[in-house]
C-alpha cells in the first residue's frame, strides 16, 4: 500500500523509520549469524566486560529490592496472618517479574549507552566505512558478536539478581525476628514453580537480545559530527527501555496464554 | 592502455542537493590521477559512490572490468573491495587495536587468508615501507596526525591493492608532513604499482603525486591537463588553486 509520509506528524515517522530500520537490522544479523568469520573471542571478550560494567549496580540493587519489598509486604501479611507467606510472596514477584525488567533496565542504561557511544564514534570517525572496504564484513565484528554477548550476559545477570534479592529479603527477615536460613530457603523456593522461572528466563534473553540490537542500531546510525554520538548512547538507552517494558507485556500475555 | 577506472555520468543527489551531476572520468592502469576540488564540492561523495559506502543515484562506474554498482552486496562486494584500497581523510584507525591489529585486521579475515608467518612478514614489511617498524605495539591515540595517516596508508598497502583511492591524504596536516606523505604516496605507487585517484585541494600534494589533473566544479570536470599545463593556465578558478596551496605554506 502506498503511503503519504509526509501527511504524518514528524515524530510517528521517525519511530516508523526506526523500526523498520531495527528490524531489518534484526534479519541481517539472523542472515550474517551463519557466515565467517566468526568472531567466537570477540563475543567472550564483550560478555566479560559488558557483563562486569553492570555487575555492581545490578547487585546492590537487586539487594535493596530485596530488602524493601520484604519490609513493605510484612505488615499487609501480619495482617492476614500470614507471615509464613512472606518469603513465597517476595521470591515470586522477584523471579517472575521485578528480577528480569530491572536487570533489563540497569542493563538498558549501562550496556546500552556504552554500545550507542562505541559504535556510534566507530561511525563518525569512519572507522566502519573502513572495515567496510577493506571487504570485512564489520556487522560481524562488530554486531553479531555484541548481540550474542549481551543476549549471553542479561539472563545471567538477572539469575545473579534474583539471588543478591533473595539474600536481601532473608536479611530483611531477620531483622524482625529471627528465621533459619534453610526455613527461608524453604518457604521462598518450596512454592516456586518451573513455570515461574522458565519464562522469566526466556524473557530476559529477549531482553538481552533487543538491548544490544536496538543499541548497535543506534551506533551504526549514528549522525555525523560529534554530537552525534552523544546522541546515539541516549537514544539507545531511551528506546531500548521501552523495547524492554513492550517485550514484558509481550510476555506476560503469551505466559498466561500458554498456562491457561 | 587500459583504463583501471573509468566513471560514466555519475549523479548523486541528497534531497534537492544535487552533488554529482553526470560527472566522467577515467584513470588508465598504473595512472595517478588527482581530482581537485574547493572543499564540499563533492569530492568524497564522488569516491564513497565509486566504493559502495554511498549508492549513486545514476550513471555507471566501471573498476577492473567490473561494472561495481551492478555487484550484489555481500560476498561478492567484499571480494571486490579487497582489491582496491582506500585511505580515509581522518585515517580511521581502529582505535580499540593496536597499530599491529589494525593491520592485521583486514588480512586475517580475508576467506583465503595467508599464512600466520606471511601476515607477520606483510606487517613488517608494509610497517618498513612506511618508515614506522617501531610502533607495531603502539595504540593509534599515541601517533601523531602523520603518523596516523602514514600507518592508515600501511593498512592499505597491506592488502596489496590494485587500486588505491586517497581522500584528502594531506589536509590536516602541516606543511613539512604534508609533503612526506605525498611523496610516500608517489613512493608507494612505483613500488607496488597500483592505480591511484588522490582528491584534494592541496595543489603540492597534487605538483607531487600527479600524473594528470582533473579540477571538479558543480558536479563535473571542468578542467583537465597536467600539473605544468594548469600552471599556465590564466583562469583566474584555475589560479586560485595555487595561489591557496601557497597561503597555506
Ligand atoms: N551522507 C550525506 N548526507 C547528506 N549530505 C551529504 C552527505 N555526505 C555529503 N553530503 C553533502 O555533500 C556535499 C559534498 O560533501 P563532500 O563530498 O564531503 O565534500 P568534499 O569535496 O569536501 O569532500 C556537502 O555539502 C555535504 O554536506
Ligand atoms: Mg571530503
Amino acid at each position: 500500500m502506498y503511503m503519504r509520509t509526509d501527511a504524518l506528524p514528524a515524530s510517528v515517522k521517525d519511530f516508523l523509520v526506526g523500526l523498520a530500520g531495527i528490524t531489518q537490522f534484526a534479519g541481517k544479523f539472523f542472515r550474517n549469524f551463519w557466515r565467517p568469520p566468526f568472531e567466537i573471542r570477540e563475543v567472550f571478550y564483550h560478555a566479560y566486560s559488558l557483563g562486569q560494567k553492570s555487575l555492581l549496580l545490578v547487585g546492590i540493587t537487586g539487594l535493596i529490592i530485596g530488602m524493601v519489598m520484604t519490609i513493605q509486604m510484612r505488615p499487609t501479611m501480619e495482617q492476614f496472618g500470614a507471615t509464613s507467606w512472606l518469603p513465597a510472596m517476595v521470591s515470586i514477584s522477584i523471579i517472575r517479574e521485578i528480577g528480569p525488567v530491572l536487570t533489563a533496565l540497569i542493563c538498558a542504561g549501562k550496556i546500552g549507552s556504552t554500545i550507542g557511544a562505541e559504535l556510534g564514534s566507530m561511525k563518525v570517525t569512519e572507522q566502519i566505512d573502513a572495515m567496510t572496504v577493506s571487504g570485512t564484513n564489520p556487522f560481524n565484528y562488530l554486531v553479531t558478536t555484541r548481540v550474542l554477548a549481551v543476549t549471553i550476559m542479561v539472563p545471567l545477570l538477572t539469575i545473579y539478581a534474583d539471588i543478591i534479592a533473595l539474600f536481601g529479603s532473608y536479611a530483611a527477615m531477620n531483622l524482625e525476628g529471627s528465621v533459619s536460613f534453610k526455613l527461608f530457603i524453604d518457604q521462598s523456593l518450596g512454592s516456586l514453580l518451573f513455570s515461574d522461572m522458565v519464562p522469566a528466563l526466556i524473557k530476559s534473553f529477549f531482553f538481552g537480545f533487543a538491548i544490544a540490537l536496538v543499541s548497535c542500531h543506534q551506533g551504526f546510525t549514528a549522525d555525523r559530527g560529534t554530537s552525534g554520538v552523544g546522541k546515539a548512547a541516549n537514544t539507545a538507552v531511551v528506546i531500548s527501555s521501552l523495547f524492554v517494558f513492550v517485550i514484558d507485556l509481550l510476555a506476560v500475555q503469551i505466559t498466561q496464554l500458554i498456562i491457561s | 592502455m587500459n583504463r583501471a577506472i573509468e566513471v560514466r555520468d555519475l549523479s548523486k543527489s541528497f534531497g534537492e542537493k544535487h552533488i554529482l551531476n553526470r560527472i566522467s572520468l577515467h584513470v588508465q592502469e598504473g595512472e595517478t590521477l588527482v581530482v581537485l576540488g574547493r572543499s564540499g564540492v563533492g569530492k568524497s561523495v564522488l569516491i564513497k559512490c565509486m566504493i559502495r559506502l554511498l549508492e549513486p543515484d545514476n550513471g555507471e562506474v566501471n573498476i577492473l572490468n567490473e561494472d561495481v554498482l551492478k555487484i550484489p552486496d555481500g560476498r561478492d562486494l567484499d571480494k571486490f573491495r579487497r582489491k582496491v584500497g582506500f585511505l580515509f581523510q581522518s585515517g580511521a584507525l581502529y582505535d580499540s587495536m593496536t597499530v599491529r591489529e589494525n593491520l592485521r585486521f583486514p588480512l586475517e579475515r580475508q576467506p583465503d587468508a595467508p599464512e600466520e608467518e606471511e601476515i607477520v612478514r606483510r606487517v613488517e614489511d608494509v610497517l618498513e615501507g612506511v618508515g614506522l617498524s617501531d610502533t607495531q605495539e603502539k595504540m593509534p591515540a599515541e601517533l601523531s596526525g602523520g603518523m596516523k595517516k602514514r600507518i592508515a596508508l600501511a593498512r592499505s598497502l597491506i592488502m596489496q591493492p590494485e587500486v588505491m583511492f586517497y581522500d584528502e591524504p594531506t589536509t590536516g596536516l602541516d606543511p613539512i608532513t604534508s609533503t612526506e606523505i605525498s611523496e610516500l604516496i608517489r613512493e608507494m605507487k612505483e613500488r607496488y604499482e597500483t592505480t591511484s585517484l588522490i582528491i584534494t585541494h592541496d595543489m603540492e600534494c597534487a605538483r607531487i603525486t600527479a600524473d594528470r589533473i582533473v579540477m571538479m566544479k558543480e558536479g563535473r570536470i571542468a578542467v583537465e591537463g597536467t600539473y605544468n599545463e594548469l600552471k599556465e593556465n590564466d583562469d583566474p578558478w584555475i589560479q586560485a588553486f595555487f595561489s591557496d596551496s601557497k597561503k597555506e605554506l
